[in-house]
Order: structure tokens, then C-alpha cells, then sequence
């Protein structure tokens, strides 16, 4: 490696050295680089068209490393990750975007994160609780190759939490709609206040879905792009959401899901027990 | 004709199928970058802790070219199989030639002088700085950056968007960005493979094996049939590697990504793959 960089910085000098005397350009050098490649002189060397490319290479991603940085540390996002992602500097370090975790869920929860600005989470998983909630079968732990979830981390049994959306949940102003509460499958996570309305206890839930799956809300009401689809959803114990006491309103919702708390990391494991209260019987839609 | 490029193209495309069919039956078998030794080394230095449970196979990946050559750049890359799909009649091969030998057409009437002088041959030492500048970014900004811009990476991501489209009908920026990215790789930066991709670093280096291993099948002319000295260069012309199988030293045959197309080729069937 060391021998054929100093061969090839001989041969670009070379190269150069020809190509000045004609007042020639950048490819003109490049060719005679080439020249010299093929009268043999330097078998294993560089030509200067591929040190040019691979300088060039390296720019673009000192470049895109800086620009990723400030991308990431602007957004301070906090995405609900799958089971075992320890926090999103730790999954963004160690995720290669392998998909097994997407693979691996049998409910299709798991899916890659789509190219936001937030360009370098792109691809890395994230859970989507629309057509199914998690059992926590750890597939997808047991699946990750790369340690990007692990069975250490302290989301391993507690994914996040639910926040009912007060101007979207039924409950609220109709009244009447005990759904999440019913279906809910950790005893005491979801109480019913003396108006019908649902709360969720924040130490208890573990973020399994199943009442945002099956919040009935958007076909029971008609469509309002100002409130949020569900009456119900799961954040991030890292998002600014989960920091706020009791229910929020879809406005704060969609400002504060994917914002991440200044004191990240204090709440991650006040419901880690939670999952201990889990109903086994929960029987799945 | 081109028989060996279709089998190139449905050998890749089966590959990607393969994992789109694992995708819908909840196999989890990983996209390519579960074996890669660039990602591998770049979770190692942003994370600070060594990825071991990939270790067994990036090994396999490095071992399976140390046995039989380059042949993942030929025949599963996405790198390939886009330049095979949309490169025209002559796509480019790793070294950003066009398969039309430019050695061969100096001789000026007579017998053209030897092919393999004339290569342009992949650089380690590019590729090296490319890969030591990666890690370096990913030390620094604390996650894998080169992930972001890999052909590989690329090729996948668009896979997947594509089948998160298909389950949540939620479409993304990247169904876009990504294969624009990827056909501007491959078409604009026609060097990619020979100078920059970092895990052809490290297949240059088990292909440096490869070549000196005495059993591992290397594409070499019989010099019984082999028309060399008549003047005939059809395996120098039809590669992309302009590599010519009477002549090539293992320096050259380093390049070769065993892609068959010399062993199709050849008038008298005097390219064989052997050991030598
Ligand atoms: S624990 Fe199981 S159900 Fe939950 S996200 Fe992982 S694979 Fe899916
Ligand atoms: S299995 Fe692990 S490394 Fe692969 S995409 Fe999922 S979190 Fe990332
Ligand atoms: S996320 Fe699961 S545990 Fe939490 S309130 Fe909803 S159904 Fe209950
Ligand atoms: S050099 Fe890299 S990008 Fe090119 S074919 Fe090989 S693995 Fe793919
Ligand atoms: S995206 Fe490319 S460099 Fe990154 S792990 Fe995958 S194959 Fe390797
Ligand atoms: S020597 Fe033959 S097998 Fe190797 S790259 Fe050239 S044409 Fe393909």
C-alpha cells in the first residue's frame, strides 16, 4: 500500500511534468497519465484521473459527513424505534441498514425511515403501527447483526409510550368510544376518567400499538386535515411528546413526536417493568 | 450472443428478487450490506465497538472472492447489473473501459501489440485513500457515511421504499433520489469501481489471493488453440477489463471479475478456467 502510493505520486508528477509544456488541461493530463501506466513503468499505480476521482470522493464525503452531522444534531429527532434501539445516537452509529429487522417482523412493523432532511436516519428502522402493534417476539433483536438493537437496551421491553390526542380522540368530545381501553393488553395502562375519557399511565405502558392499531376514530369521523387521523398514538420516551403530562393536541402532537427532550434518557426506563403486567391472553386482530 | 451478460442480469436480478421474497415471507436474510466489510469497518469506528456478529460473513464474502475472484462485482452487484440493464451494447466494466480493447486497435494494419500493456487497471491505492477518508468521517460524525452514497446501499434503499410503499402506502423522497443517485454513479462517475467503491479495496486485496492461489479458476488461453500469434484479440475486445487471456500476467487477471465473457467469446474455445 505504502510502496504503490509512493509509485503513483512519481507517476502523476510525471504525468504533469509532460502534459505542462503544452499548456494542457486537466484530461490531457490524465491521458498522459494514462500514457505512462501503459508503457509499464508503474504496474500497480494510480493514474492521475483516479486520484483526481478518488480525492474528489473524499471531499464529497468529508462534505456529506458535516453536512449529516448538522442534519442529524438540527433535527434531534426521536423516532419510535423498533424493541432493543438503545437511544438514536447509538442506532444511528451502528444501524448499516441491513433490513434483517425488517424483515424479520412478522406484522410489518418495522420499516425503513423514509429521506427526510434528517438525511442520515434515512433507511434505519422505524416502527409504523397501522396495520398491526407489537407482541415483542424479538425477532427483530434477535435478527440485527450489527447490535443496533440489543437485548441490553432498556427500550427491549418498553418501546414507548401512548398520548391520546384530545382534539382526535372520540372520547373526548362524543363520548362513548372505550376502545384502547378495552383492547388495551397491560392491566391499569389505559383508565377511563369519570367523563369516559382515556388516560394513559405513563409508567405502565410499554408502547405495544395495539390501541393506536385500533382506534376507531378515523371512520368514525370525517376527514379533518387539522386534527390528527387517530385518537391515539405511541411516541418516543426520548421525544419532547412523552415529556408532556396527559393528552396533547394534534398540533402539539405533530410538533412535538419527533422532537427529542433536552433531558433524553431520564424517562427511557420508568416503564421497563411494565412488561412483566403484561396479559398473555391478548388475543391479536 | 451476450449469452453470459442475460445470465449476469438474471443472476443479479434473482438476487435482489430473493430478498424482496425473504422481505414478504419474514425471512431475515439481510441485503447484501449484512456481508459487507466496508460497513463492517465503518460500524467499528463510528460506534466505537467492533460489530463482531457480522464478522462471520464479511469472511464468507472475502473468502468466497479469494476462491473464485471478483466475481461478486460481475455477477451480484447492482454496480453491474445497472450498467449491464441501461450501458447499451457496451456496458463498462470495472475499470471504466468500454469492452473495445484500446490496445488493440495501435497496430496499424499489422498484428495489434500486446492488450494487456494498453489496460487501464482498478487502484488500489485510490480506492485505499477513499476508504482510509470514510472511516476517518464516520470516526468523527459518529455514524456510517459511505452507506449513504453505495451504489449497494442505494440499490437496496430503493427496494425497500419501494416495498414500504407497497405496506403502508406511505411514499418517499428516496423512490426519487436514490436511483437518480445510483444511475449518476454509474453513468457519470464511469470510474467508480476502478478508483473509488472502498469494498473493491478490499476485494482487490483477496483478489491479490485469488491470482496466486494454484487452484482457484482463473480465465487463461490454451496456447494448443489459442490464435494470439495469427493477430486474434476477441478476448481483449469483449472484456471490460480489456484484459487478453493469452498474455495477462496476474497483475491483470487481479481485474478480471470472472464475468465469462472472454470463455464466450473466443473463435476456438481455447479460454479455459483453470488454476494454472
Ligand atoms: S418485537 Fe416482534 S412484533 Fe415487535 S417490532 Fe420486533 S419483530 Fe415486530
Ligand atoms: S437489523 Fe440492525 S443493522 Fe440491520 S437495519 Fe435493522 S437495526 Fe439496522
Ligand atoms: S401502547 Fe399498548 S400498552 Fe400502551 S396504552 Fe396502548 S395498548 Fe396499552
Ligand atoms: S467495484 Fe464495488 S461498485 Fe463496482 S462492481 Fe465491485 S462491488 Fe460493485
Ligand atoms: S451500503 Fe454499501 S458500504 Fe454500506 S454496508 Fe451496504 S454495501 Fe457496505
Ligand atoms: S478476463 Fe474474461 S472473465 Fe475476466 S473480466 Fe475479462 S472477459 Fe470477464
Amino acid at each position: 500500500m505504502q510502496g504503490m502510493k509512493e509509485k503513483s505520486s512519481g507517476q502523476a508528477t510525471a504525468g504533469s511534468g509532460a502534459a505542462a509544456p503544452l499548456g494542457a488541461s486537466a484530461a490531457d493530463g490524465a491521458t498522459r497519465a494514462d500514457d505512462a501506466t501503459r508503457s509499464g513503468r508503474r504496474p500497480a499505480g494510480m493514474s492521475r484521473r483516479q486520484f483526481v476521482m478518488a480525492g474528489a470522493a473524499g471531499a464529497v464525503l468529508v462534505g456529506a459527513g458535516g453536512l449529516g452531522a448538522f442534519a442529524r444534531d438540527t433535527a434531534q429527532a426521536a423516532y419510535l424505534r423498533p424493541p432493543g434501539a438503545e437511544d438514536e445516537a447509538h442506532l444511528l452509529a451502528r444501524c448499516d441498514r441491513c433490513q434483517r429487522c425488517v424483515q424479520a417482523c412478522p406484522y410489518d412493523l418495522v420499516q425503513p425511515r423514509p429521506l427526510t432532511w434528517d438525511f442520515p436516519a434515512v433507511g434505519t428502522p422505524e416502527l409504523i403501527y397501522k396495520d398491526g402493534y407489537c407482541d415483542f417476539c424479538m425477532k427483530c433483536v434477535e435478527a440485527c447483526p450489527t447490535g443496533a438493537l440489543s437485548w441490553d437496551a432498556p427500550s427491549a421491553a418498553n418501546i414507548g409510550v401512548a398520548k391520546v390526542v384530545s382534539d382526535a380522540c372520540v372520547a373526548w368530545d362524543w363520548g362513548g368510544c372505550t376502545v384502547c381501553a378495552d383492547r388495551c393488553p397491560v392491566e391499569g395502562a389505559i383508565t377511563l376518567d369519570d367523563r369516559g375519557r382515556p388516560h394513559v399511565d405513563e409508567v405502565l405502558c410499554d408502547g405495544c400499538g395495539l390501541c393506536e392499531m385500533v382506534c376507531p376514530a378515523p371512520s368514525l369521523r370525517a376527514y379533518d386535515a387539522s386534527t390528527a387521523e387517530k385518537g391515539i398514538y405511541v411516541v418516543s420516551r426520548q421525544s419532547a411528546a412523552a415529556a408532556v403530562p396527559g393528552a396533547l393536541t394534534s398540533a402539539e402532537l405533530e410538533e412535538l413526536c419527533r422532537t427529542r427532550r433536552t433531558d433524553a434518557g431520564t424517562g427511557t426506563t420508568a416503564g421497563a417493568g411494565a412488561a412483566g403486567s403484561r396479559e398473555k391472553g391478548g388475543s391479536r386482530e | 450472443m451476450n449469452k453470459m451478460r442475460y445470465l449476469r442480469i438474471g443472476v443479479a436480478l434473482a438476487v435482489l428478487a430473493a430478498v424482496l421474497a425473504c422481505t414478504f415471507a419474514h425471512v431475515p436474510a439481510g441485503t447484501l450490506c449484512a456481508l459487507c466489510p466496508v460497513g463492517f469497518a465503518e460500524i467499528a469506528v463510528a460506534s466505537g465497538s467492533v460489530p463482531w456478529a457480522l464478522l462471520p460473513g464479511v469472511l464468507a464474502l472475502l473468502a468466497v472472492v479469494a476462491l473464485l475472484g471478483r466475481v461478486f462485482c460481475s455477477w451480484v452487484c447492482p454496480t453491474s447489473l445497472t450498467r449491464n440493464l441501461f450501458g447499451g451494447r457496451t456496458p463498462r466494466g470495472l475499470t471504466g473501459r468500454t469492452g473495445t480493447c484500446a490496445g488493440c486497435a495501435t497496430g496499424a494494419g499489422s498484428a495489434a501489440g500486446d492488450p494487456n500493456a494498453a489496460r487501464t487497471r482498478s487502484s488500489l491505492a485510490a480506492q485505499g485513500i477513499v476508504l482510509a477518508v470514510l472511516l476517518a468521517v464516520s470516526l468523527v460524525v459518529h455514524f456510517p457515511v459511505f452507506c449513504l452514497f453505495c451504489p449497494i446501499g442505494l440499490a437496496f434503499g430503493t427496494l425497500f421504499a419501494a416495498s414500504r410503499l407497497l405496506i403502508t402506502w406511505q411514499p418517499g423522497w428516496e423512490l426519487i433520489v436514490f436511483p437518480a443517485m445510483l444511475l449518476a454513479e454509474v453513468f457519470l462517475l464511469r470510474r467508480w469501481c476502478a478508483a473509488i467503491c472502498p469494498l473493491g479495496f478490499f476485494f482487490g486485496l483477496a483478489a491479490k489471493l485469488h491470482v496466486r492461489l494454484p487452484f482457484a479458476p482463473k480465465p487463461r488461453a490454451d496456447a494448443a488453440t489459442c490464435l494470439y500469434a495469427e493477430g486474434c484479440r476477441t478476448c481483449a475486445t469483449v472484456c471490460p477489463e480489456d484484459i487478453c487471456d493469452a498474455t495477462a500476467t496476474p497483475r491483470d487477471l487481479e481485474d478480471c471479475t470472472g464475468c465469462l465473457d472472454c470463455k464466450e467469446h473466443c473463435p476456438t474455445k481455447a479460454v479455459k478456467l483453470t488454476g494454472k
